[in-house]
C-alpha cells in the first residue's frame, strides 16, 4: 500500500477505535449494545444537516454529537435496559437496521438513498488524535474510580453487585450515556473523514468491525478495544491483495475463533495478574489458574432469579 | 417498633410443587450471633436470599429494624445495612483482593463521574481513605494474601476473608454468612468465630448458616434448625440439638457413638441447602 | 371492500413467510438459549443455493427447494458444531454465543454477497410455478398459497413433534438443562443438533419461499426477515413457537395495510414502532408466559 492509502487506513482505524471504546463502555456494565454505530448515524447526519444549512464551527460539531449521542444513550437505557440481556443486544441491532431505514425514508434532511455531504473540518489527524487522547482519558481515569469498581461488579456478577447497594440499571445507564457520547463523536469524526454519508455509512458493516475490535482487543481494559481496532482495520487491508472481496470472512472467522479461544481479548490484565499473582506466591493459589472459569456466575444467578 | 434487627415472620416459598421454606418465623435482636442449621435441602439459603432479595417470598414478611423489605430489591436492601457471603463463594473474576473490597465500599463514597475524570482532590483523598480502610478490614478478618493478587486466586480460606471484607466495606447492620467456614481447618474457623464475636462487639447483628457444630454451639447465642424447610426448633444450640426432631432430622435413627462424631466433624456437604 | 380483502390476503401470504423464518429463530433462542442472528443468512443460502440448482442446474424448483432446504439446515448444524458447542462446553456465559453467531453472520453475508454479485436476478420463469388463481374475484399467485400451506404444516408439525413426541421431550429436557437429560438417557448433543437443523431448515424454506414471492434472489434476503422474524418472537413471546408464528402473519397484514392505506416508504418503520412499543410496554410478549425483564 502507499502511505497516503495506510495514511488513510489508520485514520479508520483512529474512528473504530472511537466506536470500539463506546461499545466498550456498555459492555463494561454488562450491556452488550451495537446501538453507539445508531447514535453516530444520527450525529452524523444532524452535523451534515446543521453545518450544511447554519454553518457550525468543529469544536462546537464535536459537542453535538456528544450531546446527541449521550441523550440517545439515556433514551436508549431508559426504554431498553429492563430487557433480558438477548433482547436487549437484538433491540440495539434492530436499531442498527432500523437505522438505514430511517435515513432512506428521509431524504430531505439525509438525502435518502444518495446521501450527503458533510463539511471534513474535523477530518484531520490533530482532531482525531486529540479525541482519541481525551476519549482515552476518560475511560482509563474511570477505571478505578468508583463507577468503574461498580461496573466491573454488575458485568462480572449482577447480583452480587446488588447486596454490596449497586444498582445494575444505574450503572448500566450512566454506561449507555458514556457509551452514545462516544458514539456521537465517532459518528461527527467519521462523516468529517469521509465527508459523503450515506444509508450504508453506519451500517451493520461499522458495527461488526468494531464490535470484532471489541472482543479481539478485550473488553475489560480500556486499552483493549483501542488495539483491537487497529488491528481489525489494518488487517483487511492487508488481506485485500489476497483475498479479494472475501477480506470481511476473515473478520467474521477471526471473531468466532477469538471468542472460543481467546475469550478476554489481547489486553488481559486477569491473565497478568495471575501471572503476577504466581510470581508472589510461588506455590500458586488454591484456586485453577486458567481458562474456563467454573464458577462462571451466569447459571446460578439465572437459576437463582428465574426459579 | 418491635426492637428486632431481623423479623421474619410466617416466610413461605415454594418452587413449582416443592415448599423449600414454610412458614418460618426467625427472629433476631441486634448484637446477636444467631445461627441457622439443618441438613442439606433444609432450606437455610433460600431464607437468606429472601432476605437479601433475591428471591421473592410467597408470603410472610421480613423487617429489618422495623422497616419492611419483604418486597425491595437487593440494593435497596443493601442500603438498609444487610450484607452477605455466599455459600459457593462469588468474587469478582478479574478484580484484586484490595479492589475487591474497595468495591463493597460503593455506597460509603461520594465520587462522582466528573470528580474521577477531573482527579479532584476530593477523588484523591477518597481512594486513598478507600485503600486504606479496605487494607484495615482485610487486616481485621485474618487475610494475609497480597492486596494487589487476584482474589479468585487466593487459597479457599482468604477467598471467603475477602468476601466477608467485601461484605463489611458495605457498612452493614445486619450480616448474613452462608456457611463462613466451609473447607476452612479447625484453626481458621475457630478465627472465623472469634472474628464474629469482635464484629459484633462492634454493633453488627450476625446470622450464619453454619454445619461446624464445635463452632456453633461455642459462638452462636441462638439457633433457629430448620428441616424439609420447616422450623424445627429454636433456642440456645446445646439445648436445640438435643431435641430427639432435631437429631433424627440430622442424622436419621444411628448409633449416638457415629452422630457425635458427625457432629463435631460435619463440614459443607456438596449441592445446595 | 374487495382491495381491502386482497391485501389482508397478500398480508397474510406475506406475514406466512415472516412467520416461518420467526419460527425457527424462536426455536433457537427458546430451545438453546442462543440469540442466532447469522439465522437470515441461512434464510438467504436456502434461496441462493436453490437458485443456482435451477438455473446453474436445470433441476426443477421442487427438488431444489428440497435441497436449498437441507442445505440451510446443514449450515446450520455446521455453524452449531463449529462455534456454539464449544462455547455450551465451556459454559461460556450470554454474549459469547452472541458474538459467535455475528461471526458467522459475516461470513455467510459476505460469501453470499460474493456468491450473487451486487444485482439481483429471480428463479427462471419458466421454471417456477406463477399462474395466478383467481377466486370470487380475489387473486392467488401460487407462492402466496405455497407460503401459507408452508406455514400451517410446518406450525403444526413442529408444535406436535415438541408436545407429543420423544423428540419433543428429549428438547425440553435438554433446554432445561443438558447435563441432567444426558444423565436420564438423552442424547443431548445429537438432540441440540437436530434442533439446529431443524430450525436452519425452516429458515432456508422461508428464504426460498421469500425469493419466490418477491420474484427476486439476492443477498438481502435474510436481513429483511431477520428483523421481521425477530420483532415477530419479542411481540409474540417467547417459548411457544404459535405466538411468534401468529406475530409473524399479524406483521405481514400490518405492513401490507399500512403500505395500502398509510405509507408504502414507512411501511417497515411501522413495523418497527410496534415492535418498540412492545419491548417497553409488554416485554414478555403479547403471549409471553416467562418473565424477559432481568429480576
Amino acid at each position: 500500500m502507499s502511505t497516503t492509502a495506510w495514511m488513510i487506513t489508520l485514520q479508520f482505524a483512529g474512528v473504530n477505535a472511537l466506536f470500539a471504546l463506546a461499545i466498550y463502555a456498555s459492555l463494561w456494565t454488562g450491556v452488550l449494545s451495537l446501538a453507539p454505530v445508531f447514535f453516530g448515524a444520527v450525529s452524523a447526519f444532524t452535523f451534515g444537516y446543521v453545518a450544511g444549512t447554519l454553518g457550525l464551527s468543529p469544536f462546537l460539531g464535536l459537542l453535538l454529537g456528544a450531546a446527541l449521542g449521550a441523550g440517545l444513550g439515556a433514551l436508549t437505557a431508559g426504554l431498553l435496559i429492563r430487557l433480558d440481556s438477548h433482547y436487549l443486544a437484538m433491540a440495539t441491532i434492530a436499531m442498527v437496521l432500523i437505522g438505514r431505514v430511517l435515513i432512506l425514508n428521509l431524504p430531505e434532511y439525509t438525502g435518502g438513498a444518495t446521501g450527503t455531504l458533510v463539511p471534513g473540518d474535523l477530518g484531520t489527524w490533530a482532531w482525531l488524535i486529540g479525541t482519541l487522547v481525551v476519549a482515552a482519558y476518560v475511560m482509563a481515569r474511570l477505571a478505578g474510580s468508583r463507577f468503574g469498581l461498580a461496573a466491573d461488579a454488575v458485568r462480572e456478577d449482577p447480583a452480587v453487585a446488588e447486596t454490596l447497594a449497586i444498582s445494575p440499571r444505574r450503572i448500566q445507564f450512566i454506561g449507555m450515556i458514556i457509551s452514545g457520547a462516544l458514539g456521537g463523536v465517532a459518528g461527527i469524526l467519521q462523516s468529517s473523514f469521509l465527508q459523503y454519508i450515506g444509508p450504508d455509512t453506519f451500517y451493520t458493516h461499522l458495527g461488526f468491525v468494531t464490535l470484532a475490535a471489541v472482543v479481539l482487543g478485550g473488553a475489560f481494559h480500556w486499552l483493549g478495544p483501542i488495539v483491537g481496532a487497529i488491528v481489525f482495520t489494518i488487517l483487511p487491508e492487508l488481506l485485500r491483495e489476497p483475498m479479494g472481496e472475501y477480506d470481511r470472512v476473515v473478520t467474521g472467522v477471526l471473531l468466532v475463533l477469538i471468542i472460543i479461544y481467546m475469550p478476554r481479548g489481547l489486553v488481559d490484565v486477569r491473565r497478568l495478574r495471575m501471572v503476577r499473582s504466581r510470581w508472589w506466591r510461588p506455590k500458586g493459589g488454591g484456586a485453577e489458574p486458567d481458562g474456563p472459569d467454573p464458577r462462571d456466575p451466569q447459571p446460578t444467578v439465572r437459576a437463582e432469579v428465574a426459579s | 417498633m418491635t426492637g428486632l434487627a431481623v423479623d421474619i415472620v410466617g416466610l413461605t416459598k415454594a418452587f413449582g410443587g416443592l415448599t423449600a421454606v414454610d412458614d418460618v418465623t426467625i427472629q433476631v435482636p441486634p448484637r446477636r450471633i444467631h445461627g441457622i442449621l439443618g441438613p442439606n435441602g433444609a432450606g437455610k439459603t433460600t431464607v437468606l436470599n429472601m432476605v437479601s432479595g433475591f428471591i421473592q417470598a410467597d408470603s410472610g414478611r421480613i423487617d429489618v429494624f422495623g422497616q419492611d423489605v419483604t418486597r425491595m430489591q437487593p440494593f435497596q436492601i443493601a442500603r438498609r445495612g444487610v450484607a452477605r457471603t455466599y455459600q459457593n463463594i462469588r468474587l469478582f473474576p478479574g478484580l484484586t483482593v484490595l479492589e475487591t473490597v474497595v468495591a463493597g465500599a460503593y455506597m460509603q463514597r461520594s465520587s462522582t463521574i466528573a470528580g474521577a475524570i477531573l482527579m479532584s482532590p476530593t477523588e484523591r483523598r477518597e481512594r486513598r481513605e478507600m485503600r486504606e480502610r479496605a487494607a484495615e478490614l482485610l487486616e481485621k478478618v485474618g487475610c494475609r494474601a497480597p492486596h494487589s493478587a487476584l482474589a479468585e486466586t487466593l487459597s479457599y480460606g482468604d477467598q471467603r476473608r475477602v468476601e466477608i471484607a467485601r461484605a463489611l466495606a458495605t457498612n452493614p447492620k445486619v450480616l448474613l454468612l452462608d456457611e463462613p467456614t466451609a473447607g476452612m481447618n479447625d484453626v481458621e474457623s475457630e478465627e472465623v468465630g472469634r472474628l464474629l464475636v469482635e464484629l459484633r462487639e462492634l454493633g453488627l447483628t450476625l446470622i450464619l448458616i453454619e454445619h461446624n457444630m464445635r463452632l456453633v454451639e461455642e459462638f452462636c447465642e441462638t439457633v433457629s434448625v430448620m428441616n424439609s424447610g420447616a422450623l424445627l426448633a429454636e433456642g440456645a444450640p446445646t439445648w436445640c440439638l438435643e431435641q430427639d426432631e432435631v437429631k433424627e432430622a440430622y442424622f436419621g435413627k444411628r448409633s449416638d457413638a457415629a452422630r457425635i462424631a458427625t457432629l463435631r466433624r460435619a463440614r459443607r456437604g456438596p449441592g445446595g441447602s | 371492500m374487495q382491495l381491502l380483502m386482497q391485501q389482508l390476503l397478500n398480508g397474510i401470504a406475506l406475514g406466512s413467510i415472516y412467520a416461518l423464518f420467526a419460527v425457527g429463530f424462536s426455536l433457537i433462542l427458546a430451545k438453546m438459549g442462543i440469540l442466532n442472528v447469522a439465522h437470515g443468512t441461512f434464510a438467504t443460502w436456502g434461496a441462493l443455493s436453490s437458485y443456482w440448482l435451477v438455473s446453474e442446474h436445470g433441476l426443477s424448483f421442487w427438488l431444489a427447494l428440497l435441497l436449498g432446504v437441507v442445505f440451510a439446515g446443514a449450515l446450520g448444524v455446521a455453524a452449531d458444531l463449529i462455534a456454539f458447542e464449544p462455547l455450551r462446553k465451556r459454559n461460556a456465559g450470554t454474549f459469547a454465543p452472541i458474538i459467535a453467531s455475528i461471526g458467522i453472520w459475516i461470513v455467510l453475508l459476505t460469501l453470499a454477497e460474493a456468491f450473487s454479485g451486487p444485482t439481483a436476478t429471480s428463479y427462471p420463469t419458466e421454471s417456477v410455478p406463477t399462474e395466478p388463481i383467481r377466486v370470487a374475484g380475489l387473486l392467488f399467485l401460487p407462492a402466496q398459497v405455497i407460503s401459507v400451506i408452508a406455514l400451517v404444516v410446518i406450525v403444526t408439525a413442529v408444535h406436535l413433534l415438541l408436545t407429543r413426541s420423544r423428540f419433543g421431550a428429549a428438547v425440553r429436557a435438554v433446554s432445561v438443562d443438558p447435563r441432567s437429560a444426558t444423565i436420564v438417557g438423552v442424547n443431548a448433543r445429537s438432540t441440540l443438533i437436530a434442533v439446529a437443523f431443524l430450525a436452519a431448515a425452516i429458515a432456508g424454506l422461508a428464504g426460498i419461499l421469500a425469493a419466490l414471492s418477491d420474484n427476486n434472489v439476492s443477498f438481502g434476503i435474510g436481513e429483511a426477515l431477520l428483523l421481521k422474524g425477530f420483532a415477530a418472537v419479542v411481540v409474540g413471546g417467547y417459548g411457544d413457537i404459535r405466538g411468534a408464528a401468529l406475530l409473524g402473519v399479524a406483521i405481514g397484514v400490518l405492513e401490507v395495510m399500512s403500505a395500502q392505506y398509510i405509507s408504502s416508504g414507512f411501511r417497515d418503520a411501522i413495523t418497527f414502532g410496534v415492535l418498540l412499543v412492545v419491548l417497553v410496554l409488554r416485554p414478555q410478549g403479547i403471549f409471553g408466559e416467562r418473565q424477559l425483564v432481568r429480576a
